[in-house]
């Protein structure tokens, strides 16, 4: 079987930081994050990763920080129930405990305000057939005492525990029913209804207090609720409230939304906030530190922002952004060797896998994040369609479109940044406003290694496709350069679904329906079009071949991948099958096609596939090939030289790698793109034994009279007088001539050394040649000597 | 917190003028003063020396102003009839003149009194120069001759009748003083060696030559009449270019800016402004009427027009010292931070700084979106910068509020919006935005027109008009881009290249066919 057991799914990267909400150390020095299924500490001031907490296994419902005898613990509690304690500075395992429980919802700490108290408390809560069950761990003792208490309530309920030690209370909600109950009296349920539907429920440690948010974006603070029940609301937010966080007194407290604000409020002074506003994304989850110097704000953009008290910012703990899709797909960028995706709306970001880190994101459309006033009003904002880098990552071209529904309203830019040396970042070139009428499905630039005549395709709905073209609009002033267009194509008013380079950039093929054409991008002119007779389906996806297969070009239907050979004009070798994406490697010959369940390496020469993988398929968004940066053990195969990445529904980064140990790869060079057949068969170092003959050159000859050449070509008017020059003109060239004499020994010299052991054995034989010469002239100097001395 | 981001409102902007740093340079000369004087301006000619005087040859006289004051300094009026040419030695001392009593006159600048009298021309002399570093001047004459002077002797050292016309115009070489050049209204240009006595080139301009410039090098010279400026090697006359960047003639040359650009004033009222590395504008300046002279100070600092109807326009470079000073005084009260010394051991709160942000961009920050629509709809703002009302009214679609601020438009902003609509509306860049607005806005409020007021109505109907009178135009314009691509497609089809052989259509011939052979096998 060609399915290779030896490669495994590795995570690269994604998966959401922010389910949970981030805890501050007690010494204020670290925050918590956890992760899918590990917990992370970082610094509070710097936003580095300090400390990696593994060991769950699981999905991890609640972490909390505690102090236990001067030593600060991390305690956190899985969905099965299992709760594992960490040394917190050290990241050692202390102990963990099996509280037997299945579908835990929710883990707290309560009765931490008291310091040095050992009746330290842990609660979980779990349900079982319609029964909510409480559950208390002693922190000290290690007992677990059960508590059920029978509440006739659904699967999607909000649960909080709050109040000192020895009245603890617990807060029950479901949709807009607020069910209370103390620890005290647990057969006296009081139940409350809302208007609207709640989202949050935050107990007050201390008070017989509830903050809850609602749908409409109320927050109402439930006072006394078994006495009189004073409510006080707090409206501010239009959208639903998200996360409300108390301050560690407990007077005040932050609240955060879609709207991407948070709003600090005192408590029972609804008038009394203030508000951060235009945070990179919604808010997700709020924390506050120990002595509230520190809010840590998750936000949906997968980063933890941390601020002073004082709404200053202090750090920024950047994971990589899940979007809600990735309609560009992944680009490789050469240059930082990173991969390359939509982040945040309307940002591109760069993701480094190697250290599975985030390097930087790109503003691209440079507009406000504005969320409607309503949960109907959505205002839909313009994204990030298409993008693509070109082959030395000095350029990239990204699409913007914006589809509100009627066509009149349709809009769309194409911009082209150029990424600027010195300042080390993109800069925006040309932005070109309607590029196509319709959508654009498809934008490449042509493959090339030269800074100059640089193309790029798009293709769009419109039935048209086109190139732009760099274009030198420098003046006498200063040199610029900017994109244009220089052509369009269009073919039977079909519609361009795709688009591919040849390797060397000299041919793009282009499918319109079920016809596939090539075109020279140089002159828009049309080579050929092919098309099978039998086989009509409307193909989606082109891809060429590499190397010595850069004659095939792959089509991807969605139901059957064909190759075609250029040369002949014919289809190779068609197969049946259920194609999500094709995925070519620009490195390497192999590429890659997925299918509802399947995905399978080929390369376009031979229909049989190099690798088979059953576990991947239907749930990849989009993938990429990349170099291989490690060295891998496994010669000849087809992930030797390229790895593949992709990106799953549940917004994961992988890749597939060998589960070795790797080392790095020494060289890491592209293959030229002028790679021909023929220079495949001729030698790359040559070596004779043929001594070779200079012919004799007149030293003025040689460059100086270039330089002559080059000085009279200047115009006259833009000279000195030819009485001033003449005299330098005719030292110039003396000196030359002497330059000349010296030049040509040690080139002679150099060319010596990069001889082969030939001609290295001649060079010593030379040597020695010299040698005894110097040895003669100083015999011959010798006797002149003392000759002198004589006379 | 990231700061509010202003909207782009340059999406809709007309593409302007490129501001080059030439640009900036020129207009720098600010508005000119006009003097007027009796006849035309047939000469301007700068002193060398500080301040910078400049000499105005018209009519009867040649006067001598004051860059700065405007005003008269000399008068040298010893004249009879029309003075002509009068050009400063190099030390500001001397200045020679030509006249119609064709003599060449010679005077002190300081004390007006007339040195020399060089009699020899039969007939008008229009140009005299000074030669560098020597005792003498060389004139131009409607004689058709060119004569050099010795001022110590007063007499004539060299005569060259070369030309069959009129000599009107003239240089002398700045390196070699030997070499002198005229220009004739036969339309050739000559080039004298005073070692040879005689012509040593000649260069065919084609047109009445009314200027000739030697560039400092000295080893090119420029030729203008007609509408053409010519470049010239001095090496055989090579034409190294011809410039036309005029539509009327010609009438004089200029150097300016450290001899890095050439000044061309024509009759076409416009004075171009060329590099003089490849010859191309880079700005230029009009003058309200013909321009027959120029003068450029050595240093940039004053540009004199003499135009036709005897109007000197003097423009000065306006300076912009004063201005930096003002900047740098600042009481010391509000230089505190410089001055005081900040304190260390405290916790600094830093303030964040607020950017200057448009009055739009305010309103759209605090969502107030009926003010931010108030405040594009100012007159002012629909005349002077439609691209910002157009861009905050897209913003507002955008936002999905543009429905809303359009329900409880007041009959004031209505009519401004209807104004705007119906002049954007025919403009390319902002018609494909405005048609949904324009919808929107009629969803709304055409069933209760008839409750609106009726300059409000009319305008709606002047609307309608306008969008049936660009419909037609779009269909002219359709009909007129569908037959040029089939004049496009013919001319392509008509390219394809054919094989010759099958043009031919080769059959056997008679020869051919009588061989025949069969094979039986």
């Amino acid at each position: 079987m060609i399915s290779d057991t030896e490669l495994v799914l590795k995570l690269k990267g994604g998966g959401s930081f922010v389910k949970l909400p981030p805890v501050f150390s007690d010494s204020k020095e670290y925050v918590i994050v956890a992760g899918v299924d590990c917990l992370y500490s970082y610094h509070v001031k710097t936003g580095k990763r300090f400390l990696v907490f593994k060991d769950c296994n699981e999905k991890i419902v609640g972490f909390d920080v505690y102090n236990l005898e001067g030593s600060e613990q991390l305690i956190a509690c899985t969905r099965k129930g299992t709760v594992i304690c960490w040394n917190l500075n050290t990241a050692v395992k202390l102990y963990s405990f099996e509280t037997c429980r299945k579908n835990v919802k929710k883990f707290k700490l309560v009765n931490r305000l008291y310091k040095g108290n050992v009746m330290q408390k842990a609660m979980i809560c779990w349900k079982k057939d319609k029964r909510i069950n409480f559950g208390f761990l002693d922190l000290s003792s290690k007992k677990f005492k059960e508590l059920t208490i029978s509440f006739d309530i659904g699967d999607n309920f909000l649960v909080d525990v709050g109040g000192p030690v020895d009245n603890v209370f617990i807060c029950l909600l479901e949709n807009n029913i607020l069910r209370f109950v103390t620890l005290n009296d647990p057969n006296n349920i009081i139940t409350k209804k809302s208007s609207a539907n709640f989202t949050y429920v935050l107990c007050h440690p201390e008070y017989e207090c509830v903050l809850t948010g609602d749908e409409q974006g109320r927050i109402i603070s439930w006072l006394k609720i078994l006495q009189e029940c004073t409510k006080t609301i707090y409206h501010w937010h239009s959208l639903p409230v998200k996360s409300i966080c108390l301050s560690k007194g407990g007077s005040t407290f932050y609240s955060g939304g879609n709207e991407a604000v948070l709003v600090r409020w005192e408590l029972f002074e609804p008038l009394n906030r203030r508000f951060l506003p235009r945070l990179p994304s919604a808010i997700e989850q709020l924390s506050v530190s120990e002595d509230n110097v520190f809010v840590a704000i998750s936000t949906s953009d997968n980063a933890v922002k941390i601020i002073s008290s004082y709404f200053d910012n202090v750090s920024n703990i950047q994971h990589l952004v899940l979007g809600d899709k990735f309609p560009g797909g992944i680009v490789f960028d050469p240059r930082t060797k990173a991969l390359v995706m939509n982040g945040v709306t309307g940002c591109l970001q760069w993701y480094s896998p190697y250290d599975m880190n985030l390097l930087f994101s790109l503003d691209v459309s440079g507009r406000n994040k504005v969320t409607g006033d309503d949960v109907d009003k959505f205002v839909i904002p313009i994204d990030i369609v298409l993008f693509d880098i070109n082959q030395l990552g000095s350029w990239t071209a990204t699409v913007e479109e914006l589809h509100s529904g009627d066509e009149l309203s349709f809009e769309c830019f194409l911009k082209f940044w150029h990424f600027d040396a010195t300042e080390q970042k993109f800069k925006l070139n040309s932005s070109i406003m309607y590029p196509h009428e319709k959508k654009i499905t498809a934008i490449k630039f042509q493959p090339s290694n030269k800074e100059i005549d640089i193309r790029c395709i798009t293709t769009s709905e419109d039935r048209l496709f086109k190139i732009w073209q760099l274009f030198d609009s420098s003046d006498m002033y200063g040199c610029s350069v900017g994109w244009r267009n220089v052509g369009s194509g269009f073919y039977r008013d079909l519609t361009p679904s795709s688009l591919s380079f040849s390797h060397d950039g000299s041919i793009a093929a282009i499918p319109f329906n079920n016809i596939l054409t090539t075109w020279l991008p140089k002159t828009c002119e049309l080579k050929c079009s092919l098309a099978h007779p039998i086989y009509k389906e409307d193909i989606k996806q082109v891809a060429f071949g590499v190397g010595s297969q850069c004659h095939l070009v792959v089509a991807a239907s969605n139901d059957r991948l064909s190759v075609w050979n250029l040369l002949t004009l014919s289809m190779t070798w068609t197969v049946r099958l259920n194609i999500s994406f094709l995925q070519a490697d620009f490195t390497t010959p192999y590429m890659s096609v997925f299918t509802d369940n399947k995905m399978f390496v080929f390369e376009p020469s031979s229909p049989k596939p190099v690798y088979i993988n059953k576990e991947i398929g239907s749930n990849v968004i989009c993938s990429i090939f990349t170099p291989n940066r490690y060295k891998s053990r496994t010669n000849g195969k087809w992930h030797e030289k390229s790895q593949i990445y992709f990106i799953t529904s549940e917004k994961q980064l992988y890749c597939l790698d060998t589960n070795e140990e790797t080392e790095e790869y020494t060289q890491f060079v592209y293959e030229e793109t002028n790679n021909t057949l023929f220079s495949q068969i001729t030698p790359n170092i040559k070596t004779s034994a043929m001594e070779q003959y200079e012919p004799i050159v007149h030293n003025y000859k040689k460059s100086s009279i270039k330089k002559l050449n080059m000085l009279l070509d200047y115009p006259p008017h833009t000279m000195p007088p030819t009485s001033l020059l003449c005299e330098s003109v005719l030292s110039t060239m003396i000196f030359e001539a002497q330059k000349q004499n010296n030049a040509n020994q040690s080139d002679s010299n150099s060319a010596e050394e990069q001889g082969d052991v030939t001609k290295i054995e001649i060079k010593e034989k030379n040597d020695m040649d010299v040698d005894t010469n110097e040895q003669l002239s100083s015999i011959n100097l010798k006797p002149a000597e003392w000759m002198i001395g004589l006379l | 917190m990231p700061i509010f981001k202003p909207l782009n409102t340059r999406i809709y902007k007309k593409p302007n003028k490129v501001v080059t740093p030439d640009v900036i340079y020129w207009k720098k000369l600010g508005d000119p003063v006009l003097v007027k004087e009796f006849g035309p301006i047939d000469y301007i000619d700068f002193s060398p020396l500080e301040p910078h005087h400049f000499a105005v040859t018209c009519s009867v006289r040649v006067q001598v102003y004051n860059p700065i004051t405007k005003l008269v300094v000399k008068n040298l009026s010893r004249f009879r009839e029309n003075a002509y040419g009068a050009t400063f030695r190099n030390d500001g001392k001397l200045l020679c003149s030509g006249s119609a009593e064709s003599v060449v006159k010679l005077f002190d600048v300081s004390s007006k009194s007339l040195l020399r009298l060089f009699k020899g021309h039969t007939a008008e002399v229009h140009r005299t120069f000074f030669v560098e570093d020597r005792p003498q001047i060389i004139s131009y004459s409607d004689d058709k001759s060119v004569k050099v002077w010795d001022i110590s002797t007063e007499k004539e050292i060299v005569t060259y009748s070369e030309h069959t016309d009129y000599v009107r115009a003239g240089a002398v070489n700045p390196i070699m003083p030997d070499i002198t050049i005229s220009g004739g209204y036969d339309g050739v240009v000559k080039m004298y060696d005073a070692r040879v006595g005689a012509s040593i080139l000649t260069a065919q301009h084609d047109a009445p030559v009314e200027s000739v410039l030697f560039l400092p090098s000295g080893g090119i010279f420029l030729s203008c009449g007609g509408t053409d400026i010519k470049i010239w090697d001095m090496m055989g006359a090579k034409l190294l270019g011809s410039v036309s960047q005029h539509h009327k003639t010609i009438t004089c040359m200029r150097l300016a800016s450290d001899n890095k650009r050439l000044l061309s004033g024509s009759l076409d009222r416009h004075v171009k402004i060329y590099d003089t590395s490849n010859f191309e504008v880079v700005h230029t300046l009009t003058y309200p009427n013909s321009i027959l002279s120029l003068g450029v100070s050595r240093n940039d600092d004053t540009v004199v027009a003499g135009l036709v109807d005897g109007l000197v326009c003097v423009s000065r470079r306006e300076e912009d010292k004063e201005e930096d000073e003002a900047k740098k005084m600042s009481s010391f009260k509000y230089n505190a931070k410089k001055t005081t010394l900040q304190p260390t051991a405290d916790l600094v709160v830093s303030s964040t700084e607020m950017g200057i942000q448009a009055k739009y961009d305010r309103k759209l920050k605090k969502f107030q979106y009926n003010k931010a629509f108030e405040t594009v709809m100012a007159s002012y703002v629909i005349n002077k910068t439609p691209h910002v009302t157009m861009t905050v009214l897209q913003e507002l679609q955008r936002r999905k509020c543009l429905h809303r601020v359009f329900e409880q438009l007041e009959h004031r902003y209505m009519l401004l919006l209807l104004t705007f609509f119906v002049r954007g509306i025919s403009d390319v860049t902002f018609s494909r935005p405005l048609i949904p607005m324009i919808h929107m806005f009629m969803d709304i409020w055409e069933s209760k027109l008839d409750t609106l007021p009726l300059e409000i109505v009319k305008k709606v109907i002047e609307l309608s008009h306008m969008v049936t009178l660009e419909n037609d135009i779009l269909d002219q314009f359709s009909v007129l881009e569908g037959s040029l691509q089939m004049i496009v497609a013919a001319s392509r089809a008509s390219e394809t290249p054919k094989d010759p052989l099958q043009k031919l259509n080769l059959m056997p011939s008679e020869e051919a066919q009588k061989k025949l052979v069969l094979n039986l096998t």
